[in-house]
């Protein structure tokens, strides 16, 4: 009995850890939260009478927003750049596994250096560089199909 | 017998010329310059114009005018006359001054009460801490005054801190202004913070 109440507690438990893991959003990050902290402190001062520290407050606030932006921004384009690399590699292996006509043999190479651009590009965190490397993958890859189904 | 007729109607004429005109009232001429009275009604009068008392107690106001136009008429012509009009408009300025200073201090106090309470319905004793301490210790130096009977002072003392307080008032304003700008500002700003990052979850979320 008190084993059947652990295991469904234990299973209670990894279903809340899992449901927060998946509704984590790129809000919960310390600039987003020191905004709205120094926001609420400047509503505070401000109904204090406090406007000096009120503006100051909401100045400070400001500049967070600024970087919670920016790295929600960042997380937007590594997300991005992530997706197409992988799209890229699975295009690619997939054309490698299969094989290719002679003709475009050359359409894979080419798509193969591309995507060892696109890789070391997302690994030196040069994201948007990444993504248009994948994009060109992609658009080759595009190609050699139609090729194929010839 | 000739001469005696034209002697009788030459003293005639004579009798009718003088009855023509009524005789002149004595002046009296002993009577001695009242100069320290005019002196002290002029002054009486330009502390109660300069001071602007007039409107507090106008009836009294305008028997002293009266009284002290007398006296000037009188001066110099009819001292008596002139001495005891010039008293009176002594008497008047005077009663002007015990009516109206503390009429006209009340009104000095009640215009900083209005001003005080405005900056005050700001939070300035807050927002303007240092400048609203000034101002308030001038206005309780003014109260003071007015306490201890010094109206002249007091007045003086309130419209001191009268205009403290206006500046006061005017700059909490200001600095009340801009802190709601800048709060409103921030709000915004995270507002669309939260949009962009929900769309961006949004994106992430689709592509898993």
């Amino acid at each position: 009995m008190n084993k059947t109440i652990v295991m469904g507690l234990l299973i209670l438990g990894l279903l809340v850890l899992a449901s927060s893991a998946s509704a984590q959003s790129l809000l919960d990050n310390p600039d987003y939260n020191k905004a709205v902290e120094l926001q609420r402190q400047a509503e505070a001062a401000y109904t204090e009478g406090d406007y000096d520290k009120a503006k100051e407050y909401s100045e400070q606030a400001k500049i967070y927003i600024e970087r919670s932006n920016t790295y929600v921004n960042e997380k937007l384009l590594i997300y991005r750049a992530n997706s197409l690399l992988k799209r890229a590699q699975e295009r690619v292996s997939y054309f490698k596994s299969v094989g290719v006509q002679p003709d475009y043999q050359g359409y894979l190479a080419q798509a193969e250096k591309d995507l060892a651009q696109a890789k070391r590009s997302y690994d030196a965190g040069r994201y948007e560089e990444s993504i248009e490397f994948s994009k060109k993958v992609l658009a080759g890859i595009a190609v050699m199909k139609t090729v194929q189904m010839k | 017998m000739k001469k005696i007729v034209i002697l009788i109607m030459a003293g005639l004429v004579v009798l009718l010329i003088s009855c023509a005109t009524p005789p002149e009232q004595p002046v009296d001429t002993t009577a001695p310059l009242p100069e320290k009275e005019l002196e002290e009604a002029k002054s009486l009068k330009t502390r109660v114009d300069n001071n602007g008392l007039s409107e507090f107690a106008s009836e009294d106001y305008q028997q002293a005018e009266k009284s002290l136009q007398e006296g000037e008429a009188a001066y110099s012509k009819d001292n008596t006359t002139a001495k005891k009009a010039l008293n009176a408009a002594i008497q008047s300025y005077k009663t002007v001054i015990s009516k109206a200073f503390p009429l006209k201090t009340d009104r000095s106090q009640a215009e900083v009460d209005t001003i005080k309470a405005n900056a005050e319905s700001l939070k300035a004793p807050v927002a303007m801490k240092d400048e609203y301490t000034a101002a308030k210790a001038k206005y309780d130096e003014a109260v003071a005054a007015k306490d201890a009977g010094n109206f002249e002072q007091a007045i003086s003392l309130f419209a001191e801190a009268k205009s403290l307080f206006q500046d006061v008032y005017e700059k909490t304003k200001e600095k009340k202004e801009a802190a709601e700008a800048e709060i409103k500002s921030a709000q915004e700003g995270i507002k669309d913070a939260e949009e962009m990052a929900k769309a961006a979850d949004e994106e992430i979320r689709g592509g898993e």
